[in-house]
């Protein structure tokens, strides 16, 4: 029995739902939770097609995000682009930097790898704080221009939402078209089984950088939009108390899945700011969860769902079969 | 077709391949035993390109492949299976063989992500090849199954179809029947000798003798690292050197 609600229908019912959710968030706080939200949505994409389809964990994504934001901020400060350039470019600073660092460390074994991109990550923060002829170090880059439009400036949280919601779904579509594509198809063969893939013919080095340069691509966008967002950033954009939280929705929401990633970063962003937890508490009770939830569903959100869906067809079937 | 030109290989100072040179027919079963850790994975290994050589060449077709990277040397049309079961074990099974498949049809990486009506094409022969190939091993029931869910015999048959997916002109068995039930092992027995009779050239290891003598025109017998016979099997079993390296003296 097929059910009305295809994939690609819930797709479009979800992003229904999102452009009417204005309507009903008339309070400029929670409005700002779903501005940050879509952020972390491109965020936790970016770690998701590393971690999730190509099996690599990648503590770089707050790396790539930093260089956005900063790449962002610069080009609109200092040679005053406008937002449809310095988007693009930090997009591009981002799949260039994670390319430049992809070279070296993908040759490794995957436990070095993960080392380098965390190194990478603490050596951009120390340039962001050091490098005070360009960044201004711990003051910060402040008054960065909005995001304008033929004249119009993007001014108020229901015009950032639309705008980030629009940067969003871009970004979730091309994830969906990589993912089904050839490369995706590729990406996945790497995680599976990186010999036997070489071995049908597969350029597994090829493919490993390809998806860290697209990881680096999505970081840097996320970074542009909080850059023009916030208009201000300092050295904290590089925290790693990103690393935290993202890891937590990936995985949580069933990393290597698109539908999964995107409900646990919207969870994982809303739930705890309405439950106003002190941030230092919520890192610690993240913890307790994340080792709790990779023991008891270490499929995430999206693989119990899809467990329990198999149970039940399974059930199903047998009835069919008794009957 | 496949020329291997005193091929050395040393672990640690330890000889694994000793300057050994053989060459492989178009169109014939060569079989390759030997008692264990005489060198014959790592003389596959050093033919497909996952282990360099430290001395010797291999020649593919008239062609030095000796450094080519491995999926290079894949996408010539030499492919292999190994030892140990390995497919992706969470791909469905057709999924499987599209990997397979996608690199050997002038499919391209970077082209990917447009879906151009000729691209379509080309994924929709592959599709075609990876059905035509499952009705041969007789997994179509299977094909929306994850691979890691299939039996230790189906996966078997699952990598062999995946082998056949480029349609190569030399396959590398590494121990094609180990551990599989002898009824699969006559089916795959007789699609080996049906592919081979179509055209494609194979080089087997293989433990089982029987299988062997039954299968292969020719066999090349490796002790510690050197190449001690080769000849038709009915000749090397009486070889005095073959017998002392499996019995003793």
């Amino acid at each position: 029995m097929k059910s009305f609600w295809t994939e690609g229908r819930l797709a479009w019912a979800a992003v229904a739902l999102a452009v009417l959710l204005p309507i009903v968030l008339r309070s400029n706080y929670l409005l700002h939770i779903m501005v940050m939200t879509e952020i972390y949505v491109i965020l936790a994409l970016s770690l998701n097609l590393v971690l999730g389809y190509a099996g690599l964990l990648s503590l770089a994504p707050p790396a790539f995000f930093g260089i956005g934001a900063y790449t962002s901020a610069l080009l609109a400060l200092r040679l005053e682009l406008p937002f449809l350039i310095s988007l693009p470019a930090a997009g591009v600073a981002g799949l260039l930097f994670a390319a430049a660092i992809g070279v070296p460390s993908l040759r490794l074994s995957r436990h070095s790898f993960v080392i380098v991109t965390l190194s990478f990550t603490l050596l951009a923060q120390l340039v962001a704080t050091k490098w005070t002829d360009l960044t201004r170090g711990a003051m910060g880059l402040p008054g960065i221009p909005p995001a304008e439009f033929f004249g119009i400036s993007v001014t108020g949280k229901v015009a950032w939402y639309y705008l980030v919601l629009g940067v969003t779904v871009a970004s979730l579509g091309f994830f969906v078209l990589l993912v089904r594509s050839r490369l995706g198809r590729a990406i996945l063969t790497v995680r599976e089984d990186e010999i036997l893939a070489q071995a049908v013919g597969i350029n597994t080095w090829n493919v490993k950088l390809y998806t860290f340069a697209i990881s680096g691509l999505l970081g840097g966008i996320a970074g542009s939009c909080y850059a023009h967002y916030i208009t201000f950033i300092d050295p904290s954009v590089f925290d790693f108390y990103y690393m935290e939280n993202l890891l937590i929705m990936v995985i949580l929401g069933g990393s290597g899945t698109v539908w999964g990633v995107v409900a646990g970063a919207i969870i994982f962003n809303v739930v705890p700011e309405l439950l106003r937890i002190h941030p230092e508490l919520r890192t610690f009770l993240y913890g307790i969860v994340l080792l709790v939830a990779v023991s008891a569903a270490p499929g995430g959100l999206a693989g119990w769902v899809r467990s329990r869906k198999e149970r039940r067809g399974r059930e199903s079937s047998q009835e069919v079969s008794r009957a | 077709m496949l020329e291997i030109r005193r091929l050395t290989k040393h672990f640690l100072g330890v000889p694994a391949l000793h300057e050994v040179s053989f060459i492989v027919e178009r169109g014939e079963i060569a079989g390759l035993i030997g008692p264990n850790g005489s060198g014959k994975t790592t003389l596959f290994d050093c033919v497909t390109g996952f282990l360099p050589p430290d001395g010797g060449n291999v020649l593919y077709m008239d062609r030095d492949i000796t450094f080519l990277a491995p999926h290079r040397i894949a996408r010539l049309g030499l492919t292999r299976i190994f030892q140990q079961v390995r497919t992706f074990p969470r791909l469905t099974v057709m999924e499987n063989l599209r990997a397979a498949g996608q690199q050997h049809q002038g499919l391209t990486l970077t082209g990917g992500l447009l879906r151009t009506k000729r691209l379509r094409d080309l994924d929709r022969a592959v599709d075609e090849r990876a059905r035509e190939l499952l009705d041969v091993v007789q997994l179509a029931s299977t094909a929306e199954l994850p691979a890691g869910t299939l039996s230790y015999g189906q996966q078997k048959l699952l990598e062999i179809a995946m082998a056949l997916m480029p349609r190569p002109e030399l396959i590398l068995l590494d121990e094609p029947v180990a551990g599989v039930n002898p009824t699969l092992i006559e089916m795959i027995k007789a699609y080996l000798k049906r592919l081979n009779g179509m055209g494609t050239t194979f080089l087997i290891i293989e433990h089982n003798l029987e299988v062997v003598m039954d299968l292969c025109d020719r066999v090349f017998v490796l002790d510690s690292g050197e190449l001690i016979a080769q000849g038709p099997p009915s000749v090397v079993q009486e070889d005095e050197r073959v017998l002392e390296a499996y019995f003793g003296k």
